[in-house]
């Protein structure tokens, strides 16, 4: 029902309209960084006071060099620039802007007296979104400005929008955590930066035992606040900066650590095991206990590092110790070498050991 | 009483005026010095100075940077007798003899002529750059 419930609120059109207009209002307060380039003090001057006038942020340089430092240390969304100047002249400022991969677009108006046709032709080949000659009234400059706020503000609001909609699209919704997207987009490259620089990586796939009895008995709503409760205690149990999660089934989540050895993974998974068991999770239908069986497969030794090419490896592996801790009942941690499938019926005889004794 | 936002924008007006003023002021002190210098350059020209190139090079930067600051602070007249200068050094930059330099020091004097007209600071200009002929400008 919840889940529903949120499903219609990302789909409700009249939500949409409401978040884009609230962008919108954000894009309009948001303020708007002009940096003027000039090599000359006095036109610097006159046209930081005219756009400070019109509520612009203004920043000064004298050459396109030094515009280029500035725009590193504090980035502004708009370029004020003049043509011809000493050290790097404003086409050549355009084009390293261009060329720039930035994350965010910077509106280039190149302001010149040169005033003809394949001049402007010129300004605009080597990047510039607008070109003025020096000499129109005060209003047009200000007006031109006007016009690149208006874009540098759509386009904010688009990417802000994107960013949104990437966030969206890798997110489960129900319970806030990564989806299989994530796992499919981010795990290779854990695996490519783990086989660059020789580093470990370990992945966890946890399943919470009895999830459908638990569904059948309590209700759905409760089977959803379980599975946002397993999130949650999940994230308490691995470190924020590195280490993230992702579901990727109905009760099935894999868990990413990065830079841990096989040791520290089955740590890690037997802290995650305690956690889900230590109380029951507080549920509409009343307190719900739950366990949770865990697989845990890691690459660490060079040759596994080198060997291991695809993240299927890795998933198969955690995937077989996890039914291995099923088929012994469950509530358990077991490990899966990736590259010895036999090292799992070691670990799990282990585990069973451990447990007789 | 509290001043309104209509005052503020009113003061914040004046202010701007009054900062553009000042900065068109110290332009025009710079162009009196600019036009001493422009006409040592078109002495330089005429003597047949070895270093023709160098000159004529410095010629058109400081034709260009005039041109385009005079622009800024609304100098039409200025500004268009500057651009002149720098596309006639631009167009003579390969030819050599005098016929080609007449072209650069008829430019030179056109543009001398208007800064010796622009009035001191604070008075009002009734030279070309005057209103009527299609912007105001005093210095």
């Amino acid at each position: 029902m919840q889940l529903e419930r949120h499903m219609e609120e990302l789909d409700d059109p009249a939500r949409d309209l409401h978040d884009t207009m609230l962008t919108r209002r954000l894009s309009a307060t948001q303020p708007c960084r002009v940096l003027v380039v000039d090599d000359d003090d006095l036109v610097r001057a006159r046209l930081a006071a005219l756009l400070r006038m019109s509520d612009f942020e203004v920043d000064v340089a004298g050459s396109g060099s030094e515009a280029i430092r500035m725009m590193g240390a504090r980035p502004c969304q708009v370029l004020l620039t003049d043509w011809q100047m000493p050290d790097m002249d404003g086409l050549t400022l355009c084009r390293t802007v261009r060329a720039d991969q930035s994350d965010s677009y910077v509106y280039v108006l190149l302001l010149s007296v040169r005033d003809g046709k394949e001049d402007l032709l010129q300004g605009l080949a080597a990047g510039a979104d607008d070109y003025l000659v020096k000499g129109g009234p005060v209003a047009e400059i200000l007006a031109r400005l006007e016009v690149a706020r208006r874009i540098t503000h759509v386009e904010h609001s688009l990417r802000a929008s994107n960013r949104e909609n990437w966030r969206l699209s890798v997110t489960d919704p129900l319970t806030g955590a990564n989806n299989l997207r994530y796992l499919m987009k981010y795990l290779p490259r854990e695996l490519v930066r783990c086989r660059r620089y020789g580093h470990p990586l370990a992945v966890l796939s946890c399943d919470i035992d009895g999830f459908k009895l638990i569904n059948d008995r309590f209700g759905h709503e409760a089977g959803n606040e379980l599975l946002r409760a397993f999130v949650a205690r999940s994230l308490c149990c691995i470190r924020d900066a590195s280490d993230w999660l992702a579901r990727v089934g109905g009760d099935e989540f894999m868990i990413v650590l990065p830079e841990t050895k096989v040791q520290g993974a089955n740590q890690v998974a037997q802290k995650l095991r305690q956690a889900y068991t230590q109380t029951p999770v507080s549920t509409h239908a009343g307190p719900v206990h739950f366990t949770a069986s865990v697989g845990v497969t890691a690459v660490e030794a060079a040759h596994e590092i080198e060997s291991v090419s695809r993240i299927e490896h890795l998933l198969r592996a955690a995937d077989r110790g996890l039914y291995a801790s099923k088929n012994l009942g469950g509530n358990r941690v077991t490990v899966a070498a990736v590259m010895n499938p036999d090292l799992l019926d070691v670990e799990s005889r282990k585990v069973k050991q451990n447990e007789t004794n | 009483m509290k001043p309104t936002s209509a005052d503020q924008a009113d003061a914040k007006g004046r202010s701007a005026e009054e900062g553009f003023d000042e900065l068109r002021d110290t332009f025009c002190i710079r162009l009196k010095n600019e036009r001493i210098l422009l006409v040592a350059l078109g002495a330089g020209l005429e003597r047949g100075d070895p270093s023709r190139m160098h000159i004529t090079s410095e010629l058109g930067s400081r034709a260009h940077r005039i041109s385009g600051t005079a622009a800024i602070f609304e100098l039409a007249a200025v500004s268009k007798a500057a651009r002149a200068l720098e596309l006639a050094v631009v167009s003579v930059a390969a030819s050599h003899g005098r016929d080609a330099d007449r072209v650069i020091w008829d430019a030179i004097d056109g543009l001398v002529g208007l800064i010796e007209r622009l009035e001191p600071p604070s008075r009002d200009f009734s030279g070309p750059d005057a209103p009527g002929s299609g912007f105001t400008a005093h210095c």
